[in-house]
């Protein structure tokens, strides 16, 4: 047991990670927030009204999953570059520890960086001026009104196809892990599209995977989908893709040559 | 310590960089790995250290497989890459969050040999010139006083008075518990420091022998000429024919590893042969 998780080591393992990445940790969330503010803050001064809090779930959604798959894509690179690879591999910590740190600090610790910076952006841009007595608003993620936080189960997913990519190739990790998650999900969206009017024997307006499909027969519009009570169900499927490019990505970490 | 048993491996199925190859290392000694260019001698410490995995056969540390990288084997064995890698940390720095992971780490002798190798403690490691960064390595690498220590062309990059120094530190960190490897193809720079030389040539392990048994075997000398000599390989020189005879009379030579190694690739089989063939015993 000891050879797979051993707590003084994960910790040792854990502050060696953040003394050597602190710089450009502390960088990328210095960027992360100078982005998120010229972004909204020229939206909102354009419009001259603060952000509402439908537009501020947008953007909390897109720049959470673009920001996070950039990140993500880059935390295994020192596994790319030979020199680094082989200080990696060859330190006294288990593959399964070496793998939570980066697991760790892509997933939980930038979700929880992210929602922060995200919040003192948007403070910031909706306080910064009176708005001409306009209503002031700031997006509450958790709320289960608009569900917001439903966005993290999707970055969960795209966490573990990009940590995926980040072990699996050795250079520009984050445009190859995005490629391949751009043709993949282009392949099975036709693929599923051509199945499922083969199945049906007739034109498909919409099939969607994993969700439904929508379809006329003489000027009636059907839509074929789960009964509602089960329709939460198809929040488990990138919950199990996730847990399987996660599982995928650390026996690659296992795996690994130079 | 280590154990390579009928070990295959090549980057492509199609070509194998080795076939069956069988090595045994133990404790105690400092061994030279030699071998050409391209001959396969960062491949071969890969695979022995579980960075890179054999086709067929086993690579053994203490009994566990090398591939399998686990701790405990990680944790008695430095492994220093021809190119090394260093993080923006100061010296101190990173030995206060490295230092850990080696249980047998000694800050002391970290201290001497840095003082020895002339390495400022202060200093940001990635802002040192590579021979500096290269002789904290060494110098850390010895410290953490590991049963294995694997390095690969270690004076790449080293100045002359430091080659002289790392060969001083180098035979004063050796002892019973220790096994030590250091690959090159500068065979110069391994003069009077290993103990036991092994060449890998064509695809093979051609010799695995102390220098003891290669001096008690074979006279290294210069001569005029060779006329009238049982010559077994002969090289030209400035200062005539450098040569290697067998040992008859029981002298022990400087062994000059140049040449046998010379001797060893130039695919003449007699020292070779002579090396290898069986030892009897004078009855009277």
């Amino acid at each position: 047991m000891k050879n797979h998780f051993n707590f003084r080591r994960f910790g040792q393992l854990f502050k060696k990670h953040s003394v050597e990445n602190f710089k450009q940790y502390a960088l990328s969330t210095g960027v992360l927030i100078g982005s998120m503010t010229l972004v909204m803050g020229f939206i909102a001064y354009l419009s001259g009204s603060p952000i509402v809090s439908q537009q501020q779930a947008i953007f909390f959604i897109l720049f959470l999953l673009g920001s996070g798959f950039i990140f993500t894509s880059s935390i295994f690179s020192n596994l790319g570059n030979k020199n680094q690879a082989v200080a990696a591999l060859s330190l006294p910590a288990s593959h399964f520890e070496k793998y939570l740190v980066g697991w760790l600090y892509s997933f939980l610790i930038f979700s929880v960086v992210f929602t922060a910076s995200f919040y003192v952006v948007i403070t910031l841009i909706v306080n910064l001026d009176e708005w001409h007595s306009q209503e002031k608003e700031i997006l509450n993620v958790f709320s289960a009104e608009q569900e917001v936080y439903g966005a993290y189960i999707i970055y969960a997913f795209l966490h573990a196809v990009a940590i995926w990519g980040a072990i699996f190739f050795t250079k520009t990790q984050f445009i190859k892990t995005a490629f391949v998650f751009l043709v993949l999900a282009g392949l099975l969206t036709t693929l599923n599209f051509q199945v499922l009017e083969a199945i049906f024997q007739q034109d498909l307006h919409v099939a969607t995977p994993f969700t439904n499909v929508g379809f006329q027969v003489d000027k009636e519009y059907y839509s074929l989908e789960l009964p509602e009570q089960q329709q939460r169900l198809i929040v488990l499927v990138p919950i199990v893709l996730a847990l399987l490019f996660w599982a995928t990505a650390y026996a690659r970490i296992r795996e690994k040559q130079l | 310590m280590v154990h390579v048993h009928n070990m295959s491996f090549g980057y492509s199925k199609k070509y194998l960089l080795f076939e069956n190859l069988n090595l045994s290392l133990t404790r105690g000694h400092i061994y030279g790995l030699l071998g050409k260019n391209g001959a396969g001698k960062s491949t071969l410490l890969k695979n022995m250290i579980g960075l890179a995995f054999p086709q067929a056969g086993t690579c053994q540390i203490n009994g566990q497989p090398a591939a399998k990288r686990l701790p405990s084997v990680l944790e008695d064995l430095y492994f220093l890459p021809e190119e090394i890698y260093v993080p923006a940390l100061t010296a101190e720095q990173f030995v206060k969050h490295t230092a850990g992971f080696y249980p047998q780490f000694q800050q002391a002798e970290l201290h001497r040999y840095l003082r020895e190798f002339e390495v400022p403690w202060g200093a940001i490691l990635d802002r040192l010139s590579f021979g500096q960064q290269k002789k904290f390595m060494i110098a850390f690498g010895l410290a953490t006083n590991t049963g294995l220590f694997v390095m690969d062309e270690p004076t790449n990059g080293l100045d002359i008075p430091s080659k002289v120094q790392f060969r001083k530190i180098m035979a004063s960190a050796l002892t019973e518990e220790r096994c030590m490897i250091i690959s090159t193809h500068q065979v110069r720079d391994l003069d009077s420091l290993i103990d036991t030389v092994v060449v890998l040539h064509d695809r093979k392990i051609v010799l695995n022998q102390g220098l003891d048994q290669v001096a008690e075997r074979l006279t290294f000398t210069t001569h005029s000429t060779t006329d009238g000599l049982d010559v077994l390989y002969a090289e030209n020189s400035v200062r005539g024919q450098q040569v290697i005879l067998p040992n008859t009379d029981g002298r022990y030579s400087r062994v000059d590893l140049e040449l046998l190694f010379n001797a060893l690739i130039s695919n003449k089989s007699s020292v070779l042969q002579h090396l290898n063939q069986p030892e009897y015993e004078k009855s009277f």
